[in-house]
């Protein structure tokens, strides 16, 4: 028997993702219904597709004294930073509780790989050395973590979590592990997530790249767009009503096959149903649901039939993949926001792209924008290697 | 909650010269030197042939460190590792150097930080949650602190699997260890007949040095792969001795970790 959580609210929180620098644009794309993604080049790329791209990263530097951590996941991170006044809520709640007290739980799927990718494709003409490169400040999957906990002079626990397209949901659970048990009073939680060529390429490979605009829940979607994303919240318990608070999360493991999902989805039910008894919910009290919904024929088709067995046939939910792209190990905060915009603005955002319904699906999304009042939301995140997460927000 | 202990039911150690567990438990007691001794080829035993064939190297390691860990049905894994699979790394940034670019299939969903909870998963059909974490050299720490956390607040048995494999040779200047290292330790809230000894652990200031080996002749391992740091306390626990132990963390910071008889 699963116990309910204590409630952490969210005072604070930042977005940068392919919709815009900043929690307005993804808002106003919600509301409009319109998408970010765009058939675009990488460099060095050679296949044809839509991507999330945040061009503004080309512009940003790291400050002098973090330079070592230089690549395009850590400049997103400090784009994300500087943005939505995150820097000052992090100051004041510093001053609050000490810098020692707040933990960082960020998630990540490739971290700088990007840099050792440009060192492979440039080695030394003669000797066929790589060019000289800092990995454990680039590459390291932990690197995102230190560069923040830097950046914002923070200095308690930390930890980076990467479980592929779950990594920034689950972060979400361990920051409440932490803060329940002591190790910290507040959490950074979040995830970065920037394009490289090793998902491009990896996904193409696995032919799970659309050249088309991703289209998830058509009968014809055939496919991901990757795009890239940066996105932080501040955690902390609070009395207060007013507000957004994270009020459950649940995780689960598909044992089932280490690239593909559970046909009938029972590792997203399972994920669902802890979820809903973390919070103390039933399937009728969720409002709406952010989807996985990635635009993959299995995919969607599990996540459908999970659905369908938490759900029924009838519950509010789309996927945003379509407006922002599988911002893959950034996705779970990605999406975390959007709940949280939801909340606020009471909104439910359609599911953009979308042609022509698959009725083989269940469970049926939102194809306009909706304006709604909402109460409890959830959003669902699942990877390879059948790692699931389920949160669920509140207000 | 945090002076709670935590029971340690199982301990289990693969390095070179400690994959013999009487002869290791010996060296663990500082009643025998330690050794390098090259590993034995690591064959997953417990996964369908299919899936066995596509592991690599370092889902081998993370693998076989836990087969002689009791699991049951309930008990939830916490995989750390600092580097994940470098060999991958290799091979993948190899192939986008080529004009073609093909990367393989296999070797792309092999590499992500999660991969060797994937397999376990499918090879021991274990449905409960796990979580891949990192924090570069200070990982075992960071494992540690999320599987107390886990254990204190989820209330279920939890197996930590800290491992770190060496590094491929083209990208060895840039990230060296020394020898693969992988421990795995079975964490629960309350004491059983198996029960070997129990810890309680605290974050603090950088005010001492870290606890060394006190089998000396391991300073070697504990000082050439980010996860042997955990060996002080493999040590502890195998001595079945009361002890305060110092592993590095991060931010200038030291996990302090109470060893206690039970």
């Amino acid at each position: 028997m699963i116990k309910p959580i204590h409630p952490l609210k969210i005072s604070a929180s930042t977005l940068v993702n392919a919709l815009g620098i900043g929690k307005k644009y993804t808002t106003n794309a919600m509301l409009g219904g319109y998408s970010g993604l765009c058939r675009s080049k990488f460099p060095d790329m050679n296949f044809d597709t839509f991507l999330g791209l945040v061009n503004e990263v080309k512009g940003v530097e790291l400050e002098d004294e973090l330079v070592k951590f230089t690549c395009r996941n850590n400049k997103l991170a400090k784009l994300a930073l500087d943005t939505d006044n995150f820097r000052e809520d992090v100051k004041d709640a510093i001053v609050k509780y000490g810098k020692n007290r707040i933990g960082v739980f960020l998630g990540t799927s490739t971290s700088g790989i990007a840099e050792t990718e440009s060192a492979y494709m440039n080695r030394d003409g003669e000797s066929g050395r790589l060019p000289s490169m800092d990995m454990l400040y680039t590459d390291n999957t932990s690197s995102i973590q230190r560069y923040v906990c830097r950046s914002l002079g923070l200095s308690g626990v930390s930890m980076t979590i990467s479980t592929a397209c779950s990594s920034s949901a689950k972060v979400f659970a361990s920051a409440y592990r932490s803060i329940e048990s002591g190790f910290c009073d507040a959490a950074i939680v979040g995830g970065v997530d920037s394009l490289c060529l090793t998902t491009l390429y990896g996904f193409n490979s696995l032919q799970l790249i659309s050249e088309d605009i991703c289209r998830p829940w058509d009968k014809k979607r055939n496919g991901i767009n990757i795009g890239e994303a940066a996105g932080f919240m501040l955690l902390e318990k609070s009395n207060e009503c007013k507000g957004v608070y994270l009020t459950g999360y649940g995780e689960s493991s598909d044992a089932y096959h280490i690239s593909s999902p559970h046909p009938e989805g029972n590792g997203g039910r399972m994920a669902m149903e802890s979820a809903l008894s973390t919070a103390g919910l039933k399937a009728s009290d969720i409002d709406y649901v952010n989807l996985h919904g990635t635009a993959t024929p299995s995919n969607d088709h599990s996540e459908s039939r999970g659905l369908q067995s938490v759900f029924g046939n009838k519950i509010m939910c789309s996927s945003t993949k379509g407006m922002t792209g599988h911002t893959l190990g950034a996705a779970g905060i990605n999406e975390a926001i959007i709940c949280m915009l939801s909340l606020e603005n009471s909104i439910i955002p359609a599911n953009v792209n979308l042609s022509s319904v698959d009725d083989q699906l269940p469970v049926q999304v939102t194809t306009k924008s909706i304006q709604k009042s909402l109460s409890h939301v959830m959003s669902n995140s699942f990877g390879f290697g059948g790692s699931n997460c389920s949160l669920i927000f509140s207000c | 909650m945090l002076d709670k202990n935590i029971y340690i039911n199982s301990i289990a150690v693969i390095a070179p010269g400690l994959e013999d567990i009487e002869k290791s438990e010996e060296i663990f007691k500082g009643n025998l030197e330690w050794s390098p001794v090259e590993l034995s080829r690591m064959v997953p035993s417990a996964l369908p042939a299919n899936e066995a064939r596509r592991t690599t190297t370092v889902i081998r390691l993370a693998l076989k460190v836990v087969e002689s860990v009791k699991k049951s049905s309930n008990t939830s894994v916490v995989f750390a590792s600092s580097e994940g699979d470098l060999d991958i790394t290799d091979k993948i940034c190899k192939a986008l150097a080529t004009k073609e670019k093909m990367v393989s299939p296999t070797l792309f969903h092999n590499s992500v930080h999660n991969a060797p909870a994937g397999y376990l998963s499918i090879s021991d059909n274990m449905k409960t949650p796990s979580i891949s974490l990192s924090a570069g050299d200070n990982t075992f720490s960071a494992g540690l602190i999320e599987s107390v956390a886990q254990v204190l607040v989820e209330s279920n048995d939890v197996l930590l699997v800290a491992y770190d494999n060496v590094t491929p040779e083209d990208l060895d200047e840039f990230r060296h260890f020394d020898h693969p290292v992988a421990i795995a330790l079975l964490l629960s809230k309350t004491k059983r007949v198996d029960t070997i000894g129990s810890i309680s652990i605290t974050v603090q200031d950088q005010l001492s040095e870290a606890t060394p080996c006190f089998n000396h002749s391991l300073e070697v391992v504990r000082n050439g792969n980010p996860i042997g740091l955990g060996l002080p306390l493999v040590e502890s626990l195998f001595k079945r001795k009361v002890n305060k132990i110092l592993i590095p963390y991060l931010n200038q910071k030291r996990l302090l970790v109470k060893v206690n008889n039970v």
